[in-house]
């Protein structure tokens, strides 16, 4: 027993109860303690622990580690942003500004870059609460941010080895990791993949690598899900349900042929004498004796569920003509979106019809329809009172190109004002990518125009509260000139609108453009 | 220099002034910007009538604005500060406003008066200025011997009733038992002591290993009460631990002037926390040449600023001044000679053999050091079961401090590759406060 332990176990239960005895020494501490007068029991141990407790404290030497030195990082591909981009990073990450990081980060990754090492851990973080931003922080976390998280198993998924491999051993999350990135690079070989272990699969894995085929969503496709909503299909009503949805996103999938047959003679395209043309609908008596004699496979007629303002027969009917590719009725009828859209709103069924139209366009990314809808009038009033979601649906799978000249020519060519009204506000940040200078000008010289005059109709609080996030997307390029010239002596409450526009853009161009500036490059 | 935002911030005296900061951070807030080699200055619109007028001394950095908070740096200092490290280059230089020159030929001034000052009391005095003060007020230092004296006797007392009694019966006394200790200890004018009783009874909370924690503390208390009752046969640098330990400290100016350590210090690392009344700064210095640590202390009242002339990664050419010691480390800079300038990675130990060897030597001068300061220039951070350590390249160990709230930014930094690492070791773990990778300064 050590001299330390000997003292501790004699302090623990007390001198009172034990004498401090030590064994006869010659070491340098043995000798001093041999020193100590032992005749006073609490003055001898007082002075043990006075010499032992230093004399062991310097003496504590270091554990050896036993296990091997963990590999070092591979060497890093991509060089580390300069310092100046970093400190950007490390204030979104802190909190500030976070809204820009999105975009800082897809920015980072078309320049090449990683990030700097330092803010990988607050990074992932960052992206285990916010899934979207995994697939940009896997592009841009280097070497080191693959070696740093193989270390943290709450990090799995930026990881995740990525080879095929890991669709047979990796959890689910790395596996749908996997099937959504090859769906984006190979969607045929990404469908062989999953149809290689479909069979073994469970049914909530069955409906998540579904859901996952969203991405890079083709024709190919369609036997494999027919096959799923057939008779004697998958088991599972969610998957089935699934597979449906993806199905009625294909234009010329037999299950949306086989919607469209069993819709389009519900409607009909009509022009009475010296009155406007008007769509005619003629749903069935029984609905449910409709329903059940025109089952398709396993497809459940619903009526849409998020909205409150129509009656069953409406949200039935809604749902049904959101499941029919819009263009099946410029072809059915010979006429445009525009007019077709005309007509839906001149009829008895026209709120109904009209959003059935949205849907489906959005539904089927039809661009020759969005553009018809944000000309319309009534059909911009159904959007913007709608829920929030429906102007997300509408523009999801319109290319933003497409899309952003179909709203150029929206505002700049309005002649009613306010050109920005509450629909426009919706698409516009529906964009989802950073705005062309015109875009960018027309909507800012608008904004500006509303803050001036201060009107607080319909929409101007959309507004207010949408400028912060125009910040987002106008081109930072002319951050100085959409920054200038807003009104002085606007009231308080556009006034705090606008400073934060200034703020949050002035932030965003600098933070991009540290990302370009030639500084300090070092691997 | 170039100071960088995390520096900025870390200036900050509280969380509310680093967010309000980084909200003044933009361009827009302000007018007549203007910077010249020394000073930036602007003019913030707050809520008053006429705009504040801010300005920073970046030789120190020192900070004055014209707002009525309290603050130092406020918010506005810290946002136009901020503006300056992004976007100085856009800054005009008009040449510095009468406010601004004003207050920069102030700051001259004292800084004159105060070297005037030092410079005299060397010259036409011998008496150095701590016996100056002792014959001036010969009571007072008697009297503060004679109560503490009287405080460490009842503590002697206590602590033998302690072991008598034995350390599990301590372990079950109420907090009163452990209060009452205290408080008679800073009646007695040894607050060191009272800080050292205080210790004693969060350590009997400790998981593992409470009777071994207590025990060293109670040792080193012991050890402390015998080397006052013979204080005055000790060498004088002993002496001066002695009193240090019970918070017998000596003022500023009572130290030789003339006693100063030239050399390019590396500022380490630096630690803030929370004491019982004020908020504690720990600065640690190296010296690159004489590789030498020094301890710079700072104390603030809740609420107030800490100095904030120091940033961390930064070096300054300076004189030294340290407190009297057997083991030298706490000291005041005396002397500055230049600017603070980043600078690469210092030297330090290559292996845990040798800073342990270092810390054994500067126990066996000084046994009550509590925080070491731990330059290790090749180790490797690594995580094992769910703590950190860091390796040398002979395999030995040192376990990272459980209040390492940034591990695993430690661990990114390095890559699995030997960092330079600096960090505080008490003697069980090591809580790092910077790292240079390929001299590359991070603070943790």
């Amino acid at each position: 027993m050590s001299v330390w332990q000997n003292i501790l176990g004699v302090a623990a239960i007390g001198t009172e109860r034990q004498e401090l005895t030590l064994s006869p020494s010659g070491s340098l501490l043995g000798r001093a303690l041999n020193g100590l007068d032992v005749s006073d029991r609490e003055g001898a141990l007082l002075g043990a622990v006075a010499l032992a407790s230093p004399h062991r404290q310097a003496g504590l030497g270091a554990a050896t580690d036993n296990l091997p030195p963990p590999e070092p990082c591979a060497p890093e591909q991509l060089p580390r942003c300069n310092a100046a981009a970093g400190r950007r990073l490390g204030l979104m990450l802190g909190g500030e500004f976070r809204e820009v990081l999105p975009e800082w980060l897809a920015s980072l990754r078309r320049a090449g870059l990683r990030v700097p090492e330092e803010h990988l851990p607050a990074l992932f973080d960052k992206a285990n609460k916010e899934r979207a931003l995994r697939p940009l922080v896997v592009e841009v976390m280097g070497s080191r941010g693959r070696w740093l998280a193989a270390q943290n198993p709450a990090w799995s998924w930026a990881s995740a080895d990525l080879g095929p491999d890991a669709w047979e051993t990796g959890g689910l999350e790395e596996r749908l990791t996997l099937l959504r990135s090859l769906r984006a690079t190979d969607a045929g070989k990404a469908r062989e993949l999953l149809l290689s272990t479909w069979k073994s699969e469970y049914a909530k894995e069955r409906e998540a690598f579904l859901e996952a085929l969203h991405v890079g969503l083709c024709d190919e496709d369609e036997p494999f899900l027919n096959e799923l909503l057939e008779l004697f299909g998958d088991r599972s009503a969610p998957v089935r349900l699934t597979a449906g949805e993806l199905l009625l996103r294909l234009p010329a999938s037999r299950l949306t042929r086989h919607v469209g047959e069993r819709v389009c003679p519900l409607l009909s395209y009509k022009k009475p004498p010296r009155r406007k043309p008007l769509i005619e609908v003629s749903l069935p008596d029984d609905l449910d004796e409709w329903k059940s004699k025109n089952r398709v496979y396993a497809l459940t007629w619903t009526a849409a569920t998020d909205t409150h303002t129509l009656g069953e027969k409406a949200r039935w009917l809604l749902q049904a003509v959101g499941w029919v590719p819009p263009a099946v009725w410029c072809r059915l009828w010979g006429k445009s979106p525009g007019e077709v859209l005309e007509a839906a709103l001149n009829g008895e069924w026209g709120e109904a019809l009209s959003r059935g139209f949205i849907e489906a366009a959005g539904q089927h990314g039809d661009a020759e329809w969005v553009n018809a809808i944000a000309a319309n009038e009534h059909a911009r009033a159904v959007l913007a009172g709608w829920h929030n979601k429906v102007a997300a649906r509408l523009v999801s799978n319109v290319p933003p190109e497409r899309l952003e000249t179909i709203l150029f020519k929206d505002i700049v060519g309005r002649k009613k004002e306010p050109r920005l009204d509450a629909a426009a506000v919706n698409l516009l940040l529906e964009l989802r990518t950073e705005w062309k200078a015109e875009l960018s000008r027309a909507v800012v010289a608008d904004a500006k125009g509303r803050v001036k005059s201060d009107m607080e109709k319909d929409g101007a609080w959309h507004l207010n509260s949408a400028l912060k996030q125009f910040a987002l997307y106008v081109s930072h390029d002319l951050a100085d000139e959409l920054s200038a010239g807003w009104p002085e002596d606007a009231h308080a409450s556009w006034r705090k609108a606008v400073e934060e526009f200034q703020s949050v853009l002035n932030f965003r161009r600098d933070a991009l453009r540290a990302i370009v500036k030639e500084e300090e490059v070092v691997l | 220099m170039n100071f960088s935002p995390e520096q900025i911030i870390g200036l900050a005296p509280d969380a509310p002034s680093a967010k309000a900061g980084r909200s003044l951070a933009t361009a827009h807030k302000w007018s007549e910007l203007g910077c010249d080699e020394r000073a930036a200055w602007g003019e913030c619109q707050g809520s008053g009538k006429d705009p504040y007028r801010t300005q920073i001394d970046l030789t120190e950095p020192a900070f004055r604005c014209t707002c009525p908070s309290r603050k130092v740096p406020c918010k506005h200092a810290l946002g136009l500060f901020l503006l300056f490290a992004a976007e100085g280059q856009t800054f005009a230089r008009p040449g510095r406003p009468e406010w601004v020159a004003e207050w920069l030929e102030k700051r001259n001034q004292q800084s004159q008066r105060a070297r005037k000052k030092e410079a005299a009391e060397v010259s036409n005095d011998a008496t150095p200025p701590k016996q100056k003060r002792a014959a001036k007020k010969p009571g007072r230092a008697y009297d503060r011997r004679a109560r503490v004296s009287a405080g460490l006797a009842e503590l002697e007392l206590w602590l033998r009733d302690l072991v008598r009694r034995g350390l599990a019966d301590a372990q079950s006394q109420p907090t009163k038992y452990w209060e009452q200790m205290t408080a008679r200890l800073v009646d007695a004018q040894a607050p060191g002591a009272a800080r050292r009783v205080r210790e004693l009874s969060s350590a009997t909370a400790y998981a593992g290993g409470w009777a071994e924690a207590v025990l060293s503390r109670i040792g080193l208390l012991y050890l402390l009460v015998e080397a006052f009752k013979r204080i005055d046969t000790l060498p004088e640098p002993v002496q001066a631990d002695v009193r240090a330990c019970l918070g017998w400290t000596i003022k500023e100016e009572e130290l030789p002037a003339d006693a100063g350590v030239r050399d390019c210090w590396v500022v380490a690392g630096q630690f803030t926390y929370e004491g019982e009344k004020l908020r504690i700064q720990r600065t640690w210095l190296r010296g690159e040449t004489s590789a030498r640590d020094a301890l710079l202390l700072d104390f603030a009242a809740p609420g107030q600023p800490l100095k904030a002339n120091l940033l961390p990664g930064a070096s300054l050419d300076a004189e030294l001044v340290f407190y009297p010691s057997n083991f030298p480390l706490r000291a005041v800079v005396s002397r500055r000679h230049s600017r603070p300038e980043p600078c690469g990675s210092p030297r330090g130990h290559a292996t845990v053999e040798s800073l342990l060897n270092a810390y054994a030597e500067a126990l066996a001068r000084n046994p009550w050091i509590e925080v070491f300061p731990a330059m290790l220039c090749e180790v490797v951070p690594v995580r094992r079961e769910g703590g950190w350590i860091v390796r040398d390249s002979g395999g030995r160990l040192l376990p990272l401090s459980p209040r390492l709230r940034r591990g695993w930014e430690v661990l990114a930094l390095s890559g699995g590759n030997t960092v330079t690492l600096f960090g505080e070791w008490d003697g069980q773990h090591l809580l790092p406060l910077g790292v240079w990778v390929e001299g590359r300064y991070s603070r943790i």
